[in-house]
């Protein structure tokens, strides 16, 4: 009998206080019962599902997401590339720069390997992947629309291949390897030929929707993939279908810290990097090339006390665009791809437009130097100069083994394309995660 | 606006628990008072060490009904007495009862009570109703007792209030800036990805805990809280002790009771008045002597570089000023009770753009309408202007003179690297702008004999308003900058965070028969926290003069909400047999927004007894006056992070300002929470007539399901990492406490307090993977402590003729051979958290009248990374040290790794942290009444204190303590230039009328 004892030993005067509560228990509780779901339910105002995004009236705003992500990755990739290359020479004090530099970086380092589009913070792998994701996931989502729900479906499905391709094809300029959706690691060419395959379809797709700048862009790019698969014929065959004249551009703002110019963000607002020296005075027959213009700083050295500033010109703000394709770089792959005569004829064109001297060989190497010397210079920080070092297997400036720079320690390394990230590596179950 | 689901309740029937309006039922018990007649006996009490007034002291006749309480200013009156002497017993608890014959008729009885050691009949609020005696808990719940502390020692906000006061507490300060504040971690926290930081209740609400907030990332929001407003804190540390808590709870819990008014007696007020100093001790010699060979001359030259600013007339660093205001008044009658108070406070610091003004009030009102339903309210405000110097990135004074080098002392930047001091000044002004209001309504209502019940109602809502603003330079202040920063921008961050708390609960305490009892409680929570942010900045300003966003060139904005809920209840039953041993269980469940879709609702169960053994009639030993055996074993948990659950994408600008979405996070729905399970055991004994007490503490803690936030192939689309529920964490440790009085006699009196506390933790899994990088040198890995460093070790090299180090070999690891550095793995290099840590504190009081009070903290154990070293020797403009100079005067391998440069072979720099800090002194005296009639006050008090005098190290750097803000995110540990802990002296004078 304890719980009687227990429970039921009351004051009578108790007794009215206990049923009231213990109806206002029950009431409650039936109350809060259907008002938890409710309680639990918070607002995400910043936030998209992948359920309200997915739809086709989206598809308009997906592929717009598509190019946003591809820019961002391609401006950081010329950065972060240029500096690996012999474009830009890092004038921090940030240690994490000086790595890539000095082409020491390993599979951790956080400029190429780790770090996402978020402005100025560098990255290579990470946006271009995400720039990957982000068009296939477009062309499969497009795929699975009609023409009747999405107006112009065919235009922007060519647009989403031609950005595919393109993040591909970095991908393979930049690393020595990479994946796709957590699937085995790629060798180069393996993503030369995706690139190949999604500039294929966004022709295609182009061609249909008639939108020749697309389908231009596309063939620019496939091009540029088939030059590093050392498939020369069809490379030029391609760079035959750019017109003259054509551009197009990956473009930035001065108004959105993401959409920024990093090239001229890091090199002229922030002064974290200066013009390399093989960059500082070129010429042609002692002609200075005025399509590497740069301007020397005089008042300031960068934050590193000890480098000297130069600035270039191509960018002089945060919004200027930067060329993903244009004609000057198709023809430069006809003459690498014909060579001789014709090769010297596109080079004298450029030197036309650009005010130099014309040049005159017949030897082959030493036209194939020249098309070097004009991808250098036509190209500056347009995102080629460090997939054209591993193309053609350039000499090291600085050699392998000479010292950085004296307060900062270490010497030059060898290492050009960006290996496969840990981050990668590790989490990727079908490669080693 | 857009509401998202991020959990599909699986259990509403938790609901059912949620009786809000008990409350509201009518009560209509009325004690009705008696009267008598008779002698009458008057006096006060009051605690014998500090001789301040005690009040709620019960003063009852012995073996009779007659007794009182005392009032605020501690003094009784009994009536009604027979006879002419009696007996009385003054009792209170924390404090050993003391029994007086007295005449009847004396009105000037006097009780000097002393403080109680054992305090097992102290009471306890663990989460239920109505208090808990000591003796009844299973765990270990540390009481500070704020109110004394402060009359005392040099406390002027809650941090210092903490420090070194409770085993197992750990302080982690960052900064000395004024306005900085530390992180917390209780039993060394056993979070891998989520936040360390405990629980903070002000009152019965949850408030914001947040650290490492405002520009540079180094405020905490703990400081908020005026310290000399509490009462008293206590510290509940572990999942065993914190079931009732829940989801969120395991990470330890700090329980802030702020003063209340009392019954009776006329108000009381308070005064109280500081005046201070703040400074860096012994800046100078703590500053490193640089070298410095010349390339042409090869002439070596050495200097520091802040003896060189003084002696230019120029010093770096300055003497800040401490001030601080305080009134209080407090008191009440027969059904109501006061207490409020107001502060002033204004610090500056050693910089010129460092400060923090601070004002705080508080108003708790207490109503008794009948003696069944007591109604609290508890309102507090804070306004808090800090402005803060820059802080320990590249910009900061110390960084750039850290940085900079003795080639560059001819330059405009006077040997600093980029920007001499006042250019710093004049470049940036940090602002953190706090507006705080925390209020509170309890309920505390008795319908029936053996029932209690308790509603707490109340919210918590932080308005910061951070901004840096960078104004247009002139030529002068142009040259250190790049044209971008010199045309001026400014950055405006608003987080407004909102607390709010639903807090039922409800205790039936019955007789089972003669031998037992029953407490039975059952409660049921609601908590959620909203935060929203704004942020808006401005670059290039069009004129000198325009400081305002609308005036620059270019602006950008952006805004968020963030929430999470938590519903949560609890039931628990004790059963006592004779008062001696205690036996409790308890399960508690939650539910929270932030949980995967398919994860179901979580419990956490939890089991303690207690055995006060000197009660026992077995027990004979002598000396031994209390004896307590206490074990505890019990969960609790920590929820992921809010949206951690989702796959989202977010907005953004695409080409042409249109409309775009990017991928922004994977996204777990099977993410719950972490869970936190611990066995506690330990004893509490009373020695020499509870003169000394004594407490030790075993505690076994596992971490199951911990979130870790793992990267994800980055191939899948989606950047960033993944929440995930796949560590597991062990840690352990001891807790050993002792204090009491070594010496009591009519003139003098020595208490004595120590404690000693031991953490190891160990990562005892990472799902699938080995081995977790944070940066590049530290990282988790299983059969390591948490958040241990981890580098490339150099184990042997040679130096040539020019004193470079050639022939360089790493650490292969436990089943290699030494190898090229480029191709060796980092191996375990030391923990970055204290493995011990132990305090010291001593009152020596004389005469009644002076006492001195002494505080010695100690750390230690662990390594820390010295970054300001690393910074200016290998990667330094001149190399700034020895080593670089004079190479072949060290270890080969010292040279190596600084030649190497390369930070993830920097174990050069890992030194031991520990430290002993002589952390507060004070000499207090109490004022003769000759002195106080003339101010009218009854009682005075002047002390002067000093703070972190001296620092007992073999750490070379600026300070063991000092840590960047970024040691928390990333994982580094080192200084990196913060700002040592400043010394302070203050004078405080403080009046009771």
């Amino acid at each position: 009998m304890i719980s009687q004892s227990f429970w039921g030993s009351r004051p009578s005067a108790s007794g009215p206080y206990l049923w009231r509560a213990a109806a206002s228990m029950v009431a409650l509780a039936v109350l809060t019962a259907c008002s938890l779901d409710k309680l639990l339910t918070v607002d995400a105002p910043s936030r998209v599902l992948p359920a309200d995004l997915e739809n086709p009236a989206n598809a308009r705003v997906i592929v717009n997401g598509v190019v946003a992500d591809f820019e961002c990755a391609f401006g950081s990739y010329t950065l972060v590339g240029g500096t690996a290359g012999e474009e830009f020479h890092d004038a921090s004090i940030a240690s994490e720069w000086w790595v890539i530099d000095r082409r020491s970086y390993g599979p951790s380092g956080s400029i190429y390997a780790t770090a996402a589009c978020t402005g100025g913070s560098g990255g290579v792998y990470v946006p271009l992947s995400t720039a990957r994701w982000q068009a296939d996931n477009a062309r499969r989502l497009l795929g699975g629309w009609s023409d009747a729900e999405v107006p112009g479906r065919m235009d922007l499905l060519a647009k989403a291949g031609a950005y595919a391709g393109y993040s591909f094809l970095l991908l393979g300029e930049a690393m020595c390897s990479a994946a796709a959706d957590g699937g085995p690691e790629l060798s180069r060419d393996q993503l030369f030929t995706l690139a190949e395959q999604r500039f294929t379809d966004a022709i295609t797709a182009a061609t249909t929707s008639r939108s020749d700048s697309i389908r231009y862009l596309a063939f620019a790019g496939r091009a540029r993939s088939r030059l590093n698969l050392k498939r020369l014929a069809d490379a030029a065959a391609d760079a035959r279908q750019v017109p003259p004249g054509f551009i197009w551009n990956a473009t930035f703002t001065a108004s959105d810290p993401l959409r920024e110019n990093q090239l001229y963000v890091r090199n002229i607002r922030a002064l974290n990097v200066t013009v390399d020296e093989p960059y500082r005075s070129m010429s042609f027959a002692g002609v200075p090339d005025p399509r590497v213009k740069l301007t020397l700083e005089t008042k300031r050295k960068g934050p590193d006390q000890e480098t000297i500033l130069y600035y270039q010109n191509k960018y002089p703000d945060a919004g200027s665009s930067i060329p993903m394709a244009r004609y000057e770089e198709a023809q430069l792959v006809i003459a690498e791809a014909d060579g001789g005569a014709t090769a010297v004829s596109i080079i004298n064109q450029l030197h036309d437009k650009a005010g130099l001297p014309h040049f005159n060989s017949t030897d082959p190497a030493v036209i194939k130097q020249q098309i070097i010397y004009e991808r250098r210079a036509e190209l500056f920080l347009e995102s080629q100069h460090l997939g054209d070092l591993i193309r053609y297997g350039l000499p090291l400036s600085p050699a392998a083994g000479a010292p950085y720079q004296r307060q900062k320690g270490g010497v030059y390394g060898t290492q050009l394309c960006f290996p496969l990230p840990d981050i990668e590596r590790l989490n990727n179950p079908n490669i080693g995660g | 606006m857009r509401h998202v689901r991020t959990k599909q309740v699986k259990n509403p029937a938790g609901g059912a628990v949620r009786v809000l309006a008990m409350l509201c039922v009518a009560l209509t018990v009325a004690a009705p008072a008696a009267l008598a007649q008779g002698g009458v006996t008057a006096g006060v009490v009051v605690d014998a060490r500090s001789t301040e007034p005690l009040a709620s002291v019960q003063v009852v006749v012995v073996g009779a009904t007659q007794g009182g309480v005392t009032d605020a200013r501690g003094r009784f009156r009994i009536v009604g007495l027979p006879g002419d002497s009696v007996s009385l017993r003054a009792a209170r608890m924390g404090y050993r009862p003391v029994v007086k014959q007295v005449r009847v008729g004396d009105t000037n009885i006097r009780f000097a009570l002393v403080a109680s050691a054992t305090q097992l009949e102290a009471t306890v609020i663990l989460g239920a109703p109505v208090g808990v005696q000591a003796r009844s808990i299973g765990n270990v719940v540390e009481h500070i007792d704020a109110a004394d502390i402060v009359r005392v020692a040099p406390v002027t906000n809650v941090a210092q209030l903490l420090n070194g006061r409770a085993p197992g507490v750990v302080l982690q300060n960052s900064s000395g800036m004024v306005g900085a504040g530390p992180r917390i971690k209780i039993r060394g926290g056993a979070s891998l990805s989520l936040s360390s930081e405990p629980l903070l209740y002000i009152d019965g609400v949850r408030v914001d805990n947040s650290v490492g907030t405002g520009p540079g990332s180094m405020v905490s929001r703990l400081n908020d809280i005026d310290p000399a407003t509490i009462e008293s804190m206590e510290i509940i540390k572990g999942p065993a002790a914190s079931t009732l808590y829940g989801t969120e709870a395991s990470n330890g819990v700090i329980q802030i009771t702020t003063k209340r008014g009392s019954a009776g007696g006329g108000a009381v007020i308070t005064t109280t008045l500081r005046q201070g100093t703040n400074w860096l001790m012994d800046a100078e010699g703590r500053f490193p002597t640089y070298y410095y060979r010349d390339p042409v001359t090869a002439q070596v030259t050495s200097g520091n570089l802040l003896t060189l600013e003084r002696q230019r007339g120029t010093p770096v660093l300055r003497t800040g000023r401490s001030q601080e205001y305080a009134l209080d008044v407090r008191g009440g009658g027969e059904s109501v009770d006061y207490y409020a108070a107001g502060t002033y406070a204004d610090n500056t610091g050693i910089e010129p753009t460092n400060g923090e003004r601070r004002a705080n009030g508080r108003v708790n009102l207490g109503f008794t309408p009948r003696d069944s339903l007591n109604i609290t309210l508890n309102q507090g405000i804070v306004i808090n202007r800090t402005r803060l110097a820059n802080g320990s990135n590249g910009s900061s004074v110390l960084t750039q003179g850290l940085w900079g080098g003795l080639s560059l002392l001819n330059t405009p930047t006077r040997g600093f690297l980029s920007t001499p001091p006042e250019a710093v000044w004049a470049a940036t002004e940090r602002n953190l702008d706090v507006n705080r209001y925390t209020g509170s309504v309890t309920l505390n209502h008795k319908p029936l004999r053996w029932l209690a019940q308790r509603l707490t109602a109340g919210l918590d809502l932080t308005d910061e308003t951070g901004s840096v603003l960078t104004p247009l330079m002139g030529p002068e202040l142009a040259q250190f900058y790049s044209p971008f920063t010199a045309s001026g921008s400014k950055t405006i961050d608003r987080r407004t965070t909102f607390y709010t708390t639903m807090d039922y609960s409800a205790t039936a305490t019955r007789p089972i028969g003669n031998a037992l009892s029953s407490v039975s409680s059952i409660g049921a929570q609601f908590y959620r926290k909203a935060v929203r942010v704004e942020a808006l900045s401005g670059q290039k300003f069009p004129a000198a003069g325009v400081t305002t966003i609308a005036g620059a060139a270019t602006r950008l904005g952006s805004d968020d909400i963030i929430e999470n809920t938590t519903i949560g209840m609890f039931v628990q039953q004790q059963i006592a047999w004779r008062n001696r041993f205690f036996l409790t269980a308890a399960v508690r469940g939650d539910d929270n927004s932030a949980f995967g879709q398919n994860y179901n609702f979580v419990t956490y169960p939890k089991v303690s007894a207690s055995w006060v053994v000197n009660e026992e009639p077995f027990f004979h030993v002598p000396a031994v006056s209390a004896f307590k055996l206490r074990a505890a074993y019990g969960a609790s948990g920590k929820q992921p992070d809010a949206f951690a659950a989702v796959r989202t994408f977010g907005p953004r600008t695409g080409p042409g300002g249109s409309a775009a979405v990017t991928p922004q996070s994977i996204g777990n729905p099977d993410l719950g929470p972490e869970r936190g399970t611990e066995l506690e055991l330990g004893f509490d004994v009373g020695l020499l007539e509870d003169r000394v007490q004594g407490a030790a503490t075993f505690y076994n803690n596992k971490t199951t399901d911990a979130i870790l936030l793992r990267d994800a192939a980055p191939s899948n689309g989606f950047p960033g990492a993944q929440y995930v529920n796949a560590g597991q964490v062990a840690s352990h440790g001891i807790e050993l406490m002792l204090r009491g009085r070594a010496l009591d006699t009519r003139r003098a009196a020595v208490d004595l307090s120590g404690s000693f506390a031991t953490n190891n933790s160990e990562i005892k899994n990472l799902g699938d993977l080995s081995f977790i990088s944070r940066r590049e040198i530290s990282g988790y890995k299983t059969g390591y402590p948490v958040d241990a460093f981890f580098l490339k070790r150099v184990v042997s090299a040679q130096l040539d003729q020019t004193g470079t180090a050639v022939n360089i070999l790493c650490d292969g690891g436990p089943d290699s051979a030494p190898m090229s550095c480029s191709s060796a793995s980092r191996e375990y290099a030391g923990r970055s958290m204290p493995s011990r840590t132990a305090s010291l504190t001593s009152t020596i009081t004389l005469f009644d009248r002076f006492r001195l009070y002494g505080l010695v903290d100690y750390q230690g154990g662990f390594k820390k990374f010295n970054k300001d070293w690393w910074n200016r020797c290998p990667w330094g403009i001149d190399g700034n040290c020895p080593e670089r100079v004079f190479p072949n005067q060290f270890d080969p391998v010292r040279i190596a790794e600084i030649q190497i440069g390369d930070i993830g072979t920097s174990g050069t720099a890992l030194e031991d942290g520990s430290f002993a800090k002589l952390r507060e002194v004070s000499l207090a005296y109490t004022l003769p009444a000759a002195l106080l009639e003339r101010t009218g006050a009854r009682q005075g008090i002047i002390s002067i204190a000093g703070r972190n005098l001296h620092t007992w190290t073999r750490y070379t750097g600026f300070d063991p303590e000092a840590l960047s803000p970024d040691s928390f995110a990333a994982g580094r540990w080192g200084d990196q230039g913060a700002l040592p802990q400043l010394a302070q002296f203050l004078v405080t004078l403080n009046l009771t009328f």
